[in-house]
């Protein structure tokens, strides 16, 4: 896993406005212009995060696992 | 078939009763079944709280359903694998110092007992009966013994993190991914195994529970700091992912001032929220403001999309490919619109 890579991107999105605006219209150009290496699982999953939803609304949706 | 996909549906309870029935007809005094019966309760209630499919009666279903396109023959290596799933709890829970009330009155040698009977000789007295040729029966217990050795590994490094200063997340999901990953690896790999797949398919949906057993731990994890009402993590010393990712956010701090005092501060915080609610609530807030939350979720995404790809390189019969998705897509925070990912 990118671990490196996807923690800069994490710092981002909480740091800059901008890279949050991007993140929630296109993932996936937002993260190449970014310069972030990612592999496909990685680039999937990015997809598929709902970047719109407020971490109030993400903590909704934890459950317990298995 | 599709029934086993929400807990305690009717296929759940009967395989629960099965599950009983055989623990209890092996035991061999009344002792050892009074400690068995106990155990059992653990099941039971597990069963009853959660908020996922059973991995240990599901998994073995689907997995034989799909390489097989039946599930009968899995039945009762399912209740192998709700044994194994029930001794493997009790291991741990002794472990965390976290035993349920249920075990109120017994000694922890006694406990210790049950779950060296749960792990050691039902599972594999269950294998034994199974209708399955020598050579398949062999290479089954095999792959039962190189797991529990697998889990026994990952357990121990679990254990060795506890209250540790640094500590990185790609050592955390390695842990995790040895002990729960490798806990429902075990249970596809002997399913698969059983359904006489190819080794090259048993290595497939073996990668795949691995990947889905480590994102129900991880998202674990998560609940246990983010949501739970007393977080059982904080309050004994596990370093998990959320802190894991916290410390190595603070590592990344431009200042090598504000790393040191910052990060002196957070290990402060996590020795006081040992003993005090408060300072948990306080840490739930600071990961959540740094987008710790957010970026375990993306974590967990990543361990569904590897399953769900894994799953797609099997190329599962339906509707028990159908099923399987459903399985992993119930793992994921964001899973209304999960679909198999792009080949490239």
């Amino acid at each position: 896993m990118s671990y490196e890579a996807i923690g800069k991107l994490m710092d981002r999105w909480v740091n800059d406005p901008n890279f949050r605006t991007e993140l929630r219209k296109d993932p996936a150009t937002a993260v190449r212009e970014s310069g972030a290496q990612l592999n496909k699982e990685e680039l999937a999953a990015l997809k598929q995060v709902d970047w719109n939803c407020s971490d109030e609304e993400l903590k909704t949706r934890l459950n317990k696992g298995m | 078939m599709i029934k086993t996909l929400h807990p305690k549906a009717p296929r759940d309870l009967e395989l629960f009763a099965q599950t009983e029935n055989f623990a209890l007809n092996q035991a061999v005094t009344a002792n050892q079944r009074l400690l068995l019966k106990t155990a059992l309760k653990g099941l039971r209630s597990q069963m009853e709280s959660a908020e996922t499919p059973l991995p240990y009666f599901t998994l073995p279903l689907l997995v034989y359903g799909a390489i097989a396109k039946t599930t009968a023959p899995a039945e009762p290596l399912a209740v192998a694998c709700g044994l194994l799933f029930l001794g493997i709890d009790i291991h741990d829970d002794l472990a965390d110092g976290d035993l349920p009330k249920h075990w109120r009155g017994y000694k922890k040698s006694q406990i210790n007992l049950a779950a060296a009977t749960l792990t050691c000789s039902l599972p594999q007295i269950a294998i034994s009966k199974l209708k399955a040729s020598p050579d398949v029966t062999a290479a089954m217990q095999h792959a039962l013994a190189q797991g529990l050795l697998r889990m026994s590994a990952g357990q121990e490094r679990d254990i060795a993190f506890n209250g540790k200063t640094k500590i990185k997340t790609s050592e955390i999901e390695e842990s995790v991914a040895n002990k729960s990953g490798e806990e429902l690896a075990l249970f596809a790999r002997l399913t698969a195994l059983l359904a006489g797949a190819p080794p090259k398919t048993v290595a497939t949906y073996s990668a795949m529970a691995r990947a889905m057993g480590t994102a129900g731990q991880l998202a674990s994890d998560c609940h246990d700091i983010f949501q739970a009402k007393i977080s059982h993590d904080l309050a004994n010393g596990t370093r998990t992912l959320p802190i894991a990712l916290y410390l190595e956010k603070l590592d990344r701090l431009p200042s090598p001032k504000a790393r040191g005092t910052d990060r002196q501060n957070f290990l402060a915080l996590l020795k006081k929220a040992q003993n005090s609610r408060s300072t948990q609530i306080k840490i739930r807030r600071l990961l959540m403001n740094s987008g710790v939350l957010r970026h375990c979720a993306f974590i967990v995404e990543i361990y569904c999309q590897r399953a769900l790809s894994l799953l797609k390189e099997a190329q599962p019969m339906e509707p028990f490919g159908n099923a399987l998705i459903s399985f992993i897509n119930s793992l994921s925070y964001f899973s209304k619109n999960v679909k198999f990912p792009e080949a490239t």
